[in-house]
């Protein structure tokens, strides 16, 4: 008694493919509500494309200016991991001729380490008298540096001169002053050839300087040679090794420095490198277009909104076409996935139309201020799936809507 | 066994007012396969709803629907979608063809929805199926481009394509003219009794209906049935001879002996 019934095969051959072919048959049958219906979509896609290029456009320009510091330091520090108290321990040390071997990579073209002293509350005077009656003042700190720190920091010196590699070597007691420090130590002249106490040791100053782009805490310190540092005070690791790199040569630096500090294990060192070009264009970037990728998303709502409404409309006005496919057989689904992918159809295309109106636009406000149009590529497609998407979010409820037709009453209305 | 059976079926529907109409009243109807069965009644006496019914596009109040003697009013949504494409065909009064897809498109459409061969093969379906109703050099033919009759002849070809075993006709010859009317109705029946199917007719159209094999008149939600040998007056089964008739068919008043060969078995 249930031969009719069981007959029934489940019959799901009705694939994305037929889907597809009815849904481009369903919006081509309307071309002139086609157009009406993508516009939304068109100009929030178009907005957001012509804010993201925009902004990668002008970040560039931006970046062409950057002053060469940003584009140039490097920095290599020992990793850090956190030990069983929670602190921070370093895993690793950075090796002393660590400048040395950083130099050596091609793009490097001053390294030098810079570390902090501990002073064990020795004494930082300009006199080697203790007077009581003077105010106590703190010391200002000391660093050891290497010889190179001058050009790796691209420090400005306003009077003598940097430490050498001999004084660095003999550990010598020479120290060039932080223009700050200085001040604090009433030190004004090299040339009278003054000295500052460091504890009960004299070190002569042979410099001054007055302006750093890194590492400006250099200012307000006394800075003694690193090997000084190791055999007077007992420096026992360097802290950072600080860069100069030439421009564009930060992600090979970054590559290659960790291998060269220890060929065992690189992954004990930090590298901070400069970003690469499209990195700098991003973080400039993020800030520039908020307030524009604010309003694309808002036109893409609005766009969203206009979907679903045609959609809807299509629906109630299809409400015969829609009887007449369930009396042919179409299963609830298989209406409900027609009027998806017609909206999710209709969104791809609004996605195309709109990103190749962005795309323009860029490229014509690019021309005008002749800069160089940048877009990425991937943003592009994108923006053409986004379109997909709204219209996928905006087809839901429609199709719902169309599901639920019953169809004796649509059949009634005529197809 | 029969193809389709009514047994006592009602539809009530409830109005907005609380109170609930009555459309069908305890209806009782066979059909045999590839008997030919016409339903004639006045305009708001229930056609619709019978046709729904028997089509599985409504489901009765009370009573039971048997399909070749299996009760279907409790099978699923689902299941039910799927017995009716194939197993029913529909021709409608106002043809119904998908605006803006050609004939073949439309003759196709049935077939997105069967499985396998069907499936598969069902462009080479559709277009024999057109070419069955003498359509075979119209395929990519758009509808408005078509006259009525070619229409309807789609709309058939969109019923049968399927090889439906029951085929509901809907007013088929309402929107044509006599002639055209006559065609159509040729098409079915030979359709009808090549493939052994069922043909129901719901029509207010009495020539229409004396083509069929038995005869039944809806009134007021009631199915009686109408002996065509007893040579009663056409306005005696069905009720009153509708006033817009044409005035073409006066000249068929009775039935009976005097039917046209056609109607005979």
């Amino acid at each position: 008694m249930t031969a009719v019934t069981d007959r029934v095969a489940p019959g799901d051959r009705y694939g994305v493919r037929d889907l597809l072919a009815e849904a481009a048959a369903g919006v081509g049958a309307r071309p002139g509500r086609l157009l009406l219906t993508i516009l939304g979509t068109v100009l929030g896609i178009a907005s957001v494309v012509v804010t993201v290029g925009l902004a990668q456009t002008a970040a560039v320009q931006i970046n062409q200016q950057f002053d060469a510091v940003a584009a140039t330091q490097a920095v290599a520090s020992a990793a850090t991991s956190p030990g069983r108290d929670g602190q921070e321990r370093a895993l690793a040390r950075l090796p002393w001729d660590a400048a040395e071997r950083a130099e050596r990579i091609a793009g490097v073209e001053a390294a030098a380490l810079v570390s902090e002293v501990d002073l064990a509350g020795a004494d930082v005077s300009a006199v080697p008298v203790h007077d009581p009656s003077a105010p106590r003042t703190s010391a200002p700190p000391v660093l050891a540096a290497g010889p190179h720190a001058l050009e790796a920091l691209q420090g400005r010196l306003q009077q003598g001169r940097w430490f050498d590699a001999g004084h660095d070597a003999r550990g010598d007691r020479v120290a060039v002053l932080g223009a700050d420090a200085a001040r604090r130590l009433g030190v004004q002249r090299v040339d009278r050839q003054p000295s500052v106490f460091v504890g009960d040791r004299a070190y002569q100053v042979v410099g001054i300087v007055d302006d750093v782009a890194r590492r400006t805490d250099l200012l307000g310190a006394v800075i003694l040679p690193t090997g000084t540092a190791r055999a007077d005070l007992g420096l026992a690791a360097a802290d950072e090794l600080h860069l100069h790199v030439a421009i564009g040569s930060g992600p090979v630096v970054g590559e290659q420095l960790p291998l060269a500090l220890d060929p065992n294990e690189p992954d004990t060192f930090t590298v901070g490198v400069p970003p690469t070009t499209s990195r700098v264009r991003d973080s400039v970037q993020a800030d520039v277009s908020t307030i524009f990728l604010a309003l694309g998303g808002v036109a893409l709502l609005v766009g969203g909104v206009g979907i679903a409404n045609v959609t809807l409309l299509s629906v109630l006005e299809r409400v015969g076409e829609i009887g007449l496919r369930r009396a042919l057989g179409a299963t609830r689904r298989q209406i409900a996935a027609q009027f998806v992918v017609e909206s999710v159809v209709i969104g791809l295309l609004g996605g195309l139309v709109g990103a190749a109106l962005g795309v323009a636009v860029v490229v014509v406000v690019s021309a005008a201020q002749s800069w160089t149009p940048i877009l990425e590529l991937g943003m592009v497609g994108l923006a053409v799936l986004a379109g997909g998407g709204i219209g996928l979010l905006a087809g839901l409820y429609p199709a719902l809507k169309a599901a639920s037709v019953e169809p004796i009453a649509a059949l009634r209305g005529g197809v | 066994m029969s193809m389709l059976e009514l047994r006592d079926v009602t539809r009530d529907v409830l109005l907005p007012d609380d109170r609930v109409l009555h459309i069908l009243r305890g209806v009782t109807l066979s059909v045999a396969a590839g008997e030919h069965v016409a339903v004639v009644g006045r305009s708001g006496t229930g056609k619709s709803t019978l046709l729904n019914i028997l089509g599985l596009l409504d489901g009765p109040t009370s009573g039971e629907y048997l399909l070749e003697g299996t009760p279907v009013t409790a099978l699923s949504n689902r299941r039910r979608t799927r017995l009716r494409g194939r197993d029913f065909g529909f021709v409608f009064q106002q043809f119904q063809l998908l605006p803006g897809r050609t004939a073949l498109e439309n003759v196709t459409a049935p077939l997105l929805y069967a499985s396998g061969r069907q499936f598969w093969r069902r462009r080479d379906l559709a277009a024999a199926m057109l070419d069955r109703v003498g359509l075979g050099d119209r395929l990519d033919t758009m509808p408005d481009k078509l006259s009525g009759g070619e229409q309807q002849r789609v709309a058939v070809a969109r019923a049968l394509v399927r090889g439906p075993r029951v085929i509901l006709a809907d007013e088929p010859t309402g929107a044509l003219d006599v002639e055209t009317g006559q065609q159509i109705m040729d098409l079915l029946d030979d359709v009808a009794s090549e493939t052994g199917a069922a043909l129901v007719t719901i029509t207010h159209d009495l020539a229409v209906a004396a083509r069929a094999q038995r005869h039944y008149r809806l009134a007021e939600g009631v199915l009686v049935p109408v002996d065509v040998g007893t040579g009663a007056r056409v306005a005696d089964w069905v009720g009153d001879v509708p006033t817009h008739l044409p005035a073409a068919r006066a000249d068929v008043p009775e039935l009976g002996p005097s039917v046209p060969a056609a109607v005979q078995p």
